[in-house]
C-alpha cells in the first residue's frame, strides 16, 4: 500500500483508542454504517486493531459457549462449618405443604 | 403390578433427593463459586448459596425434572443474584465509569495509536477446540475474572456469562447505557489484556510478541 494511502487513512479514520471502543459497542449494537466503514478501513493499516477484534469475539464465544465452567476454578469453596450450617438450615424447614 | 426401577444417574443429574442436605455436599460449592464470581464478596455469596437452597426446598415439588438437579439449583441463584443487584443498584450511588479512565493511560500514544508491538495485541496460537481442553486456560480466565474492578466484574458477568441483553442489565444494574457500554469496553480491554499475558505468554508491555498465531 502506498504510503500516501497509509498516512490517508491514518489521518482520516478513528484512532486505535476510538476504534477499540466501537469494536466493544458492536458487540451490543451495530454500529452506524459510517462508523462500520471507518473502522474497516481502519483495520487496512492496523493490524493490532483486527487482531483486538478477533480476540475479543473468542472471549466472548468462549465465556457464552461454557457458562458452567467459568468461575469453577477461582480459589473458593464453602468450609465445613458453613456446610453443617446450610445443613441445619435447611433441617429446620418445614416441609412443603404440597 | 410391576414397578419400575429408577434409572441409576450420576450426582449432578439426580432428581431433588429426598434428603435436600445432599445438595450441599453436592452443589454447595459449584453454587458458592457461581455467586462468588457475581457478588464477589464471601459472605454475599455463602448467603446467596443459603437463600437459593432454602428456596429450592420450597419449590422442590414442581422441580418438573426437564434440567439436571445443579442447573435447576443454579437457575434459582441466577435469580437471586439479580435481585440482590437491583436491589443496591437502587440505594447506592453509580459511580462514574471515567474513573476507569487511568487504567487505559500509556497503553496509546499521543495521537491514539497503540505503541505498535509493544501495548498491540500480540498474536494469540489459539485454536479454540485445544484452549477449551486444557485446564489452564480457565484458571488463567478465572483469575483474570477475578481481577476485574467489581463493579465491571458485575456488569461483564451478566452480560457476557449468563447472556441477559444490555437492557436489562443497564435496568438490573441501574447504569445509563453509555455508562454500561464503557464499562463494558473496559472489563473486554482489561480482560484481554490479561489474558495476553497470563496464558497465551506475551510478557507484560515489553514488546515480545508470542510466537505463530491463528488469532
Amino acid at each position: 500500500m502506498s504510503s500516501w494511502l497509509i498516512n490517508f487513512l491514518a489521518r482520516n479514520t478513528p484512532s486505535c483508542k476510538e476504534v477499540v471502543q466501537l469494536l466493544s459497542n458492536s458487540m451490543e449494537e451495530p454500529l452506524p454504517l459510517r462508523q462500520r466503514i471507518a473502522v474497516r478501513f481502519h483495520f487496512l493499516i492496523c493490524k493490532w486493531c483486527l487482531r483486538y477484534q478477533k480476540q475479543i469475539h473468542f472471549i466472548r464465544n468462549i465465556l457464552g459457549g461454557n457458562p458452567e465452567k467459568v468461575g469453577q476454578n477461582a480459589p473458593g469453596a464453602l468450609s465445613a462449618e458453613t456446610k453443617e450450617r446450610l445443613k441445619q438450615a435447611l433441617r429446620k424447614q418445614p416441609p412443603s405443604l404440597n | 403390578m410391576i414397578q419400575e426401577s429408577a434409572t441409576a444417574r450420576p450426582p449432578e443429574e439426580a432428581m431433588p433427593s429426598s434428603d435436600p442436605e445432599k445438595w450441599v455436599d453436592l452443589h454447595g460449592d459449584a453454587l458458592y463459586r457461581f455467586a462468588l464470581l457475581r457478588l464477589r464478596d464471601p459472605k454475599l455469596a455463602e448467603d446467596a448459596v443459603q437463600e437459593t437452597l432454602l428456596s429450592a426446598l420450597q419449590a422442590r415439588e414442581r422441580f418438573s425434572g426437564q434440567s439436571s438437579e445443579r442447573s435447576w439449583l443454579i437457575g434459582i441463584l441466577k435469580h437471586k443474584v439479580i435481585d440482590y443487584f437491583r436491589k443496591i443498584s437502587r440505594e447506592s450511588l453509580i459511580e462514574d465509569a471515567t474513573q476507569f479512565e487511568e487504567e487505559i493511560e500509556g497503553v496509546f500514544d499521543e495521537s491514539g495509536h497503540w505503541k505498535r508491538d509493544e501495548t498491540g495485541p500480540a498474536e494469540w496460537n489459539a485454536d479454540p477446540d485445544l484452549i477449551l481442553e486444557r485446564k489452564e486456560f480457565w484458571i488463567a480466565l478465572d483469575r483474570c475474572l477475578s481481577k476485574l474492578p467489581p463493579r465491571m466484574a458485575h456488569v461483564f458477568a451478566l452480560r457476557e456469562i449468563d447472556g441477559i441483553s444490555g437492557e436489562q442489565v443497564c435496568s438490573v444494574l441501574n447504569l445509563s447505557t453509555s455508562n454500561f457500554w464503557v464499562l463494558m469496553h473496559r472489563a473486554r480491554m482489561q480482560l484481554r489484556k490479561c489474558l495476553e499475558v497470563h496464558f497465551f505468554g506475551k510478557a507484560p508491555d515489553v514488546g515480545h510478541g508470542a510466537p505463530g498465531g491463528k488469532i
